[in-house]
């Protein structure tokens, strides 16, 4: 099951990654659209990196010393130093103080003067990265520092200027990166998409941020409850501790995503590409990986207690890490729950498919079908262990039993997860068409489903002939070998059965997309025209001859007497040459008309 | 009935007989061979079966008076804190030689618990047993536990 949670976190970022790339190719496509229509360099895209990032570079500088002198005057005034035995901080925060803040002034006071100057200026992507960019390290450091300073105002920490210092700092620059760009509207669509593109970082880190402290604020009283309802302890632990610990972390992530998410995106973005990229890859699909893989914990508890071999004597013993299950549980279930019920309410059930939706529901099919795929391998291989063997000097009375317990596991939750989501977009390519079958999330999906599934079936299929040859070789062959190969047997016949299903979808999706026209082959003819000089409609007729495809043209002047040509006789001949058998003809122009004479070399 | 519905009605099916198959085959395979009495394959089994209980006071009567000079004091938390591994353990092939028997038995251990982690590794382990007053006892620290203090080899005479 760490498969699946792994699987689905590890392609997350891949996935949230795509959405933005697709969504600032969209906008891009636009923006260049709208500057067609208003081509202007500004200062220049050399220029323009150079300052913006020598002024990033100035901030930070500023904003590590601001920070570490504000910090050090804090310390100072509480009065809790005693004694300092250098004065290396003050020196490095008077040296990152001293170069930062003129530079980030000096610097900050030259774009804004290429702005009112260059009224290109106000539409350089690159000016808009640097506000977001600022925006983003300084909330980054925001949230750290003021879970520090929650932690001071909760009493689980003395006090401690540095954070003070930082968050101070830091929180008045991002207000003045918010402050900046917000009084010069975005004049085009790229630049709004840098401005959204921090909006929905901050909704996200924020989001992730309260989830986490959510589940540590759950943790604790129910783990409380469960010791008080099940358990004797020796030693009664004080759990509110920990729960103020959880509910520092827990409000700082609400107060970021509440800004960012409720304030600006849930109603004020929605149905745009990023709107559905966070609603899908950055709320949906970790919810239900989360809640997913912490119902695996459960189950397999309950299993393993009831029909497998439980390493705790006590069911409240075995049972005692279910609190650590059940808060991701509520957590992913409700950050699923809400993302959904955001969708429902702005979009609707029957609108069709974004393509975040699309990469959602794939990514969930390929996380059930691998799930699935782990639990049938691990039941076929309990299986291939159990046929008649070597005799067992020690096995225990659990020892099949728990392997089996994991692999009914598996199956169970891997079987509902890919089967409902594989249902949705088979039932969606039916209904779509060829432009659902040829949508990249299905050929990526199918193409990887097939193909990883083949290589597998092939690496182990090697294996298994290796030691079935070796075996015969050596006359060393006994029921042994399928034991000491249960667990590639049972992999070729799981990926063998994946490769194949998903070979015949590929190949219904290739029956079902429209047939590409029937390029018959290019006839070849030569064709030798004869006419005199000053043939009337000559050139009539040599136009509409070169217009024969696979024709090739050689003139002879024919000596004589002129005549004449009509346009009727031209479309005649064309039309003889197009059915004509042979491929050389020789076009006699006289004065009884055209004369078509098919030829041969001798 | 669609085609799709028809193809996840399978996949249904196969699970079913598959976690069906797994169950009746574990069923009837979840025991252990019993050796006759006396034999050196029944105390490497019975050696075996103290150390997957944890006790090392009888794992440690099985090992030879000689074996237990050489080696001092054995460590018993090798045997008694062996936390969350188990292992199962399959005779391959006993060996007679000069007054003694090498037994080859491949140890499967296993580790962690549950979906989210835990591993298994298999090896093959060499027991040395010789017969003391009609018993099969150990001669060789047998896995896992290890000689803590072996004597020195006596000097050879004559040389240095």
């Amino acid at each position: 099951m760490g498969i699946l949670v792994s699987l689905i976190f590890s392609l997350l970022p891949f996935a949230v990654l795509g959405g933005l790339i697709m969504a600032i190719v969209a906008s891009r496509r636009k923006s260049d659209e709208a500057s067609e229509e208003e081509p202007d360099a500004g200062i220049g895209t050399v220029r323009r990196l150079f300052l913006y990032g020598i002024t990033f570079i100035a901030l930070v500088f500023s904003g590590v010393g601001l920070s570490l002198l504000l910090g050090g005057a804090l310390n100072a005034a509480a009065g809790d130093l005693v004694v300092s035995t250098s004065d290396s901080e003050l020196a490095v925060a008077l040296a990152f103080t001293v170069v930062g803040v003129p530079a980030w002034l000096v610097f900050a006071l030259l774009a804004q003067r290429t702005v009112t100057r260059e009224p290109a200026e106000r539409r350089s992507q690159l000016r808009r990265a640097y506000f977001a960019a600022a925006r983003a390290v300084a909330l980054c450091i925001v949230i750290a520092q003021a879970i520090e300073v929650a932690r001071y105002i909760a009493r689980l920490e003395d006090f401690d200027g540095d954070s003070w210092g930082w968050l101070l700092t830091w929180a008045a620059i991002w207000m003045l990166h918010t402050r900046l760009p917000s009084a010069e509207a975005a004049p085009t669509n790229a630049t709004r998409l840098v401005d959204r593109l921090y909006v929905y970082f901050a909704s996200i880190v924020g989001l992730y941020v309260f989830g986490a402290g959510a589940i540590f604020t759950l943790l604790s009283p129910l783990a409380a409850a469960y010791d008080a309802l099940f358990r004797d302890l020796l030693v009664p632990v004080s759990w509110s501790e920990d729960l103020r610990e959880g509910l520092t972390v827990a409000l700082v992530g609400l107060a970021v995503w509440a800004w960012h998410w409720l304030r600006l995106l849930a109603r004020g973005d929605s149905r745009t590409t990023l709107w559905y990229t966070h609603l899908f890859l950055a709320g949906i699909a970790p919810g239900l990986a989360i809640a997913v893989g912490s119902l695996t914990v459960v189950l397999f508890q309950a299993l393993q207690w009831w029909f497998g071999d439980p390493h705790a004597a006590e069911a409240a013993e075995h049972f005692s890490s279910l609190p650590s299950a059940l808060a991701p549980l509520l957590v992913g279930g409700l950050s699923w729950g809400y993302h959904r019920a955001v969708l429902r309410e702005e979009v609707g059930e029957a609108s069709r498919w974004s393509e975040p939706e699309r990469i959602y529901r794939y990514l969930a099919a390929a996380a059930g079908l691998l799930t699935l795929s782990a639990g049938l391998v691990t039941l076929l291989a309990v299986s291939l262990d159990a046929l008649p063997r070597r005799p067992e000097l020690l096995q225990g009375q659990g020892w099949q039993r728990d392997s089996l317990v994991l692999g009914v596991t598996l199956a169970f939750v891997g079987l509902p997860l890919w089967a409902r989501y594989w249902a949705l977009t088979q039932h969606e390519a039916a209904e779509g068409g060829a432009a659902e079958r040829s949508a990249l999330p299905r050929r990526i999906y199918l193409f990887a489903s097939f193909g990883i599934a083949a290589l597998v079936t092939l690496v182990n299929l090697t294996i298994i002939l290796f030691q079935l040859f070796e075996g015969i070789l050596e006359g060393s062959l006994s029921s042994e070998f399928f034991r000491e190969t249960r667990w590639s047997l049972a992999l070729v016949l799981v990926a063998g059965a994946v490769s194949a299903y998903h070979w015949l979808v590929l190949r219904d999706d290739q029956a079902a997309a429209p047939a590409a026209p029937v390029a018959l082959p290019l006839r070849r003819r030569e064709v030798i025209l004869v006419a005199p000089a000053g043939l009337d409609g000559l050139a009539e007729l040599t136009t509409a001859l070169r217009a024969v495809e696979g024709l090739s043209l050689r003139s002879w002047e024919r000596t004589g007497d002129a005549a004449t040509v009509t346009a009727a006789q031209v479309a005649s001949v064309r039309d003889a040459l197009l059915v004509a058998a042979g491929d050389r003809f020789l076009l006699v122009a006289g004065t009884g008309g055209l004369d078509l004479i098919p030829y041969r070399p001798v | 009935m669609s085609t799709s519905t028809r193809w996840l009605a399978g996949v249904g099916v196969v699970v079913a007989i598959v976690v069906v198959l797994a169950t009746v085959l574990t069923a009837l395979a979840d025991d252990e061979q019993e050796f006759s009495a006396g034999s050196p394959e029944a105390t490497v089994q019975s050696y075996l079966r103290a150390v997957a209980d944890s006790d090392a006071t009888t794992a440690f009567t099985y090992l030879s008076p000689e074996l237990l000079d050489r080696c001092g004091d054995f460590p018993r938390d090798v045997i008694t804190q062996r936390g969350d591994y188990r292992f199962r353990a399959t005779l391959v092939n006993t060996v007679q030689r000069d007054g003694t028997v090498e037994i080859e038995v491949d140890i499967t251990e296993r580790w962690g618990d549950g979906p989210f982690g835990g591993g298994e590794s298999t090896w093959s382990q060499v027991f040395v047993l010789s017969q003391e007053d009609g018993t099969w006892l150990f001669t060789e620290p047998p896995w896992p536990t290890y000689c803590p203090n072996p004597k020195p080899m006596p000097a050879v005479p004559g040389n240095g």
